[in-house]
């Protein structure tokens, strides 16, 4: 009632101070709402990338790494899989279907994937959804190529256009397969995970990139040219992984032992789902650290908070004792302070989630540019929002420590105090 | 009608102290009259304030206000007392800086409903009875939307003085309100206060060391400067 409109325009005749204050909560509310939001975000991310793959197959490697350097694009591969072996496992009965992937090569900082047409049939994203294009349609030459959404968008590409694969990754490279430029074909509609930064060619386009060149270097005075290089047997010698769909999901463990015993080659099966919650275990220390972090943020907000009503008491006697004098009861004085702490509680709550959305809409266009996560402006998430209720409660509970100084000190003081 | 305030026998002491701060056999005031309270400081003046205002209890005694034992009451009820019953002026700062002049003289109706009602039984709304208060003060309404900041000490203490006289306390304690003011506000102030104390009915106790303000009221009670001696009312 009145006592609110009392704590407000108190506040506000301490307005300097307040706003300071409202800030620092404000500022720390914002931090640890920014990093829950990411968490989320990025496992969203995460997760949404592939679906409806089985397993995911690669030369002898660690699990997490096969499947970052074959889905997400982050890594290099250490081994291959020979073109023999990715024929005979795909010739196995238990496979529906299976898509080999063909990576190392790079356009504009974006990775080349070299692959056939049976990725643009089966690859799945989000809730078993499809790609599908833009414009355009899937590659049929050797020499045509299908890009992401992200790369046609950035780099202003369409059906028609020419473009050269530059050899290894990174943004610029000296060593470009010039002699072989491809031509843009289809484009891709928007998926939010990293097939929007990939440039996609035939497995056969890459072998015919890589025919004059050996161990990483073009061959001196050999040189064939792109039509000579179609009259080539161009199928590759070996795949850097291989997405694989089952016939019956039931087959897919004893499918992946069978590949991890194999025989002619060392070849590693992973199940992307279980590999995803091994990520989640690794990443979530960090997650916890940071969250951690926050929570401390938090808690040196509110102790920051106290301080400043606290050592604002003193100079506030007159205003207790004129209170006491028109009849408010010690209790009131108790009230009032704790109220005070709660509404910059609710303050800084509300300022915190507008600073965090600003945060997040304007740090969105970057980071989905960068590291292709899309962070989204929503409400915090259900665990959060208890916390956040919890977080107010403990403002009002710690205007207690004020409330309690300056009960103490208008009982002492009753109606002389002197300052 | 009754007595404003009656006292018998009353003595107080802090807690750990051999002497009495403050002893007063007796001592009545009818209702609607004035009484002026003279004493060096340390004498307990102070002390009898906060013991009429109910913020303090004496250690022996009975203090009567408007009939009421308000020294045998719970805490809670002299608080609810003072806010119904008791316009209360400070030496000095006695306006919150946060509040305009006139929500300032509202203040005691905002807090306690009794006082609420009785300033709209006088008046059609709060701001008119507010309005009303100031205008016996002789505050121009030119200052009554102002910042407390704007106005010089002696507006500010009729500004006090028109704040305890809102909604008709039945008693308006006074706490040395003239000691920061020049001679010719003080004469001014003395003139409206116990003026439109008697004009509204309410009963006065006026602190103060400065015994030429003595005129102005109908009973004086003189405190003895301190010593395990005894004080005497003298009417």
């Amino acid at each position: 009632m009145n006592w609110i409109r009392l704590a407000l325009a108190s506040l506000w005749n301490r307005r300097t101070t307040a706003l300071l204050t409202l800030g620092m909560v404000a500022l720390s509310l914002s931090l640890l709402l920014t990093v829950d939001r990411v968490r989320e975000d990025t496992r969203a991310s995460f997760s949404n990338t592939l679906s409806g793959t089985d397993l995911i197959v690669g030369g002898r490697t660690g699990a997490l790494n096969l499947l970052l350097y074959s889905v997400f694009r982050i890594g290099n591969a250490t081994n291959n899989i020979s073109w023999e072996s990715y024929s005979d496992l795909s010739r196995n009965s238990a496979v529906a279907w299976t898509v080999p992937l063909s990576l190392g090569d790079s356009h504009r900082g974006y990775r080349v994937i070299g692959t056939t047409t049976d990725y643009f049939e089966h690859y799945q994203y989000g809730r078993n959804q499809a790609l599908s294009f833009n414009s355009g349609e899937p590659f049929d030459d050797v020499y045509d190529v299908v890009l992401g959404a992200e790369v046609a968008a950035v780099l202003d590409y369409r059906p028609g256009d020419e473009l050269v694969v530059a050899h290894g990754l990174g943004s610029t490279s000296f060593a470009n397969h010039d002699d072989k430029p491809f031509t843009v074909v289809g484009i891709l509609n928007a998926t939010g995970t990293p097939v929007d930064r990939s440039v996609h060619v035939p497995l056969e386009g890459i072998t015919a990139m890589h025919v004059d060149w050996q161990q990483g270097i073009k061959l001196p005075g050999l040189s064939i040219s792109a039509d000579e290089a179609r009259t080539m047997d161009l199928t590759p010698e070996s795949v850097t992984a291989v997405l694989v769909g089952m016939k019956s999901r039931v087959q897919t463990f004893s499918f992946q032992r069978l590949i991890n015993q194999y025989r002619a080659e060392p070849l590693s099966a992973i199940i992307p789902g279980a590999t995803l919650q091994e990520l989640w275990q690794l990443i979530g220390i960090a997650e916890n650290a940071l969250i951690a972090v926050s929570f401390m943020v938090v808690v040196t907000g509110l102790l920051g908070m106290v301080t400043v009503i606290l050592a604002g008491l003193n100079e506030r006697r007159r205003e207790m004792a004129i209170l006491r004098a028109l009849g408010a009861r010690p209790g009131h004085i108790l009230g009032l302070l704790m109220l005070e702490s709660g509404l910059y509680g609710v303050a800084g709550l509300l300022a915190g989630l507008l600073l965090h959305w600003g945060v997040i809409a304007l740090a969105s266009i970057w980071v989905q540019g960068t590291y292709g996560i899309q962070l989204t402006l929503a409400l915090p998430s259900p665990s959060l929002l208890m916390v956040l209720a919890g977080f107010i409660g403990l403002a009002f509970l710690a205007g207690l420590l004020p409330g309690w100084k300056a009960y103490r000190q208008s009982l002492s003081d009753g109606l002389t105090a002197s300052t | 009608m009754a007595d404003a305030l009656s006292i018998e026998s009353l003595a107080f002491r802090w807690p750990g102290q051999q002497h009495n701060t403050l002893s007063i056999d007796r001592l009545q005031l009818p209702a609607g009259s004035s009484l002026f309270v003279r004493g060096p400081s340390g004498s307990g003046k102070s002390t009898l304030l906060n013991l009429l205002a109910g913020v303090l209890v004496p250690t022996e005694g009975v203090i009567q206000v408007l009939d009421q034992p308000l020294s045998q009451q719970p805490g809670k009820q002299r608080d609810r007392f003072r806010a119904d019953h008791i316009g209360y002026i400070f030496q000095q700062f006695n306006l919150l800086p946060y509040l305009s002049v006139i929500d300032n003289v509202m203040l005691p109706c905002r807090l306690s409903r009794r006082r609420h009602q009785k300033a709209l039984s006088e008046a059609e709304s709060l701001t008119a009875a507010a309005g009303d208060r100031l205008t016996r003060l002789n505050i121009p309404e030119s200052l009554w939307l102002k910042r407390v900041s704007a106005l010089s000490v002696g507006q500010q203490q009729r500004v006090a003085a028109a704040r305890a006289l809102m909604g008709l306390p039945e008693l308006v304690i006074a706490d040395e309100p003239t000691s920061a003011l020049d001679q010719d506000n003080v004469d001014n102030f003395m003139d409206v206060l116990t003026g439109q104390c008697q004009a509204l009915g309410s009963a006065l106790v006026f602190v103060s060391h400065d015994r030429h303000l003595a005129r102005w009221f109908d009973q004086e009670l003189e405190l003895d400067a301190p010593a395990p001696s005894r004080n005497e009312a003298v009417s």
